[in-house]
């Protein structure tokens, strides 16, 4: 083919060509780039040791009709004991948007102070906004010691 | 063009590189309509002015201020017991974030309510209300920097809230923290946001912003009429904003002193949130609606119903000048007005509500 056979539009111009190839060579560079730059802000997924089963303490650490929170791997966990002395273990992690909560002995319940949730001494949501009890772990008493896992 | 002196003195010598002259030409020449509401014009240069405020004095706390959960605190805790005037400089940069937001919202509520969103003026309405969310936005990554409890646990809400978005939900959580939790990465993300990316933005849209009130002045409300003259820019108007920025700056610095910063106890994510916690003022409006709407709504968990009222809400704001068809044909809109009032109303029963009920 030669120019002269041509239809009109068929013809490309060295400025055309070079604005194209332009075009392509960008887009080759820019949107590998945009996707780095993405990957790299999304947090990378780190493997780490999680126990399934872990000793938290002493009974005799947890006072009868008190509480405490210990790490449950990188999870807080609230431990009570309870008027009869039975030890429970709830995540600490309020249901509603996650503020850590806390046992108030005078009435017995799981309050927390964020938005006004509260839940009773078996972790059921009875007060505020929280949608949801708090999850419960398995309790083992071993001698002296408290073994928590997941339920 | 002015003309090009040939004096002796600095100034001439800097106009003769410079060109001083050509832009103080250009601003006695730059007009602010002369009407009974010229008033509220002074709020965005007090904005801007607060902004730079942010700008100095966040560029000094950052010469000693360390990003990680092990020191962090202890920095925030040195700058204020023994870095020289440490305690000032943290307390200006605290109060004048509370005073640009104000100002913000006291200039964003103006121009709403004398519809100055109108056509042509839309695209300033759009760059402006993004200028307000980058400010809450520097306002809640700034929080979390002296890693106390209260900085912990505002965070951890703020950054849980986006977790019932569907399909997208957990993904924006672990984006805004760096993973599951709150910790180093957390607190290295926002710092980097709060100094180098939100900077960054803002200053791009406030050119802009500035650029767009270059084009189209300020604009006048509907069934008034600018007296003229009009206010020549430079120096009447630059007067008149000096003062303002007097009175932000007496302001500031009588919180300042009056008021200092004070700095909690060290975050410990493994402690129940203390009683009485609460955000700071600006966010009091979104935190009561959390703590007065019901654990479920039709079998929903109400922070979806919270997050899609949010959503609504920020898409709405953005669209004023397209929704409100009767201003963009420079007719009154009563039906806009009476939203705005009920708006501002709400907000402040739930701030009150908030202050006296925690």
């Amino acid at each position: 083919m030669t120019i002269a056979d041509a239809k009109p539009g068929e013809l490309i111009t060295r400025k055309g060509f070079l604005s194209k190839a332009l075009i392509a060579w960008s887009g080759c560079l820019l949107f590998p780039l945009l996707y780095v730059i993405v990957r790299y802000i999304i947090p990378p997924t780190l493997r780490e040791k999680v126990m399934a089963v872990m000793n938290l303490g002493k009974i005799s650490e947890v006072p009868v009709d008190s509480a405490r929170i210990v790490k449950f791997n990188k999870t807080p966990v609230i431990l009570v004991r309870n008027s009869e002395g039975q030890i429970k273990a709830f995540s600490a992690v309020c249901t509603h948007l996650g503020c850590i909560v806390e046992y108030r002995s005078d009435d017995k319940n799981f309050h927390c102070n964020c938005h006004g949730s509260v839940f009773d001494v078996n972790g059921k949501n009875i007060g505020g906004p929280a949608p949801k009890p708090l999850q419960p772990y398995r309790v083992e008493l071993k001698e002296d010691n408290i073994i928590v896992s997941k339920l | 063009m002015g003309e090009l002196k040939q004096g002796r003195g600095l100034g001439d010598w800097l106009n003769e590189r410079v060109r001083l002259s050509s832009l103080v030409d250009f601003l006695r020449q730059k007009e602010v309509p002369r009407q009974k509401h010229s008033f509220w014009y002074i709020f965005g240069g007090l904005a801007f002015f607060f902004f730079s405020i942010q700008v100095l004095t966040g560029v000094l706390l950052v010469i000693y201020y360390s990003p990680r959960p092990d020191s962090a605190y202890e920095s925030v805790r040195f700058i204020g017991s023994q870095v020289p005037f440490g305690w000032l400089i943290r307390s200006l940069h605290g109060w004048s974030a509370n005073l640009l937001i104000g100002v913000v919202l006291i200039h964003f509520f103006s121009v709403f309510f004398l519809k100055a969103y109108r056509r042509p003026r839309e695209m300033m309405w759009f760059s402006g209300v993004l200028l307000l969310f980058l400010m809450l936005g520097f306002a809640f990554t700034g929080f979390l920097l002296p890693w106390d409890t209260k900085a912990y646990f505002a965070t951890k809400i703020g950054t849980e809230i986006p977790r019932t978005i569907p399909l997208i939900g957990d993904w924006m959580v672990s984006i805004l923290r760096g993973g599951e939790y709150i910790a180093e990465e957390s607190l290295k993300r926002l710092f980097a946001l709060h100094v180098v990316i939100l900077p960054l933005l803002t200053s791009a849209l406030i050119l802009f912003h500035l650029i767009l009130n270059q084009v189209h002045a300020s604009s006048i409300p509907l069934r008034i009429e600018a007296r003229q003259p009009g206010i020549p820019f430079y120096p009447n108007y630059l007067f008149r904003d000096a003062i303002s920025w007097l009175v932000g700056l007496t302001l500031l610095l009588s919180l300042a002193l009056l008021w200092p910063l004070q700095l909690g106890l060290k975050a410990d994510p493994f402690a129940s949130a203390p009683v009485g916690i609460r955000p700071e003022w600006y966010f009091l409006t979104l935190f009561e609606t959390l703590r007065l709407v019901p654990a479920q709504i039709l079998g929903v968990a109400s922070e979806v119903w919270v997050n899609l009222a949010v959503m609504v809400v920020t898409g709405g704001i953005f669209l004023v000048p397209i929704l409100d068809r009767k201003a963009s044909r420079q007719q009154a809109s009563p039906i806009f007005t009476a939203i705005g009032v009920a708006a501002c109303l709400y907000m402040v029963t739930a701030i009150a509500l908030a202050y006296l009920t925690t």
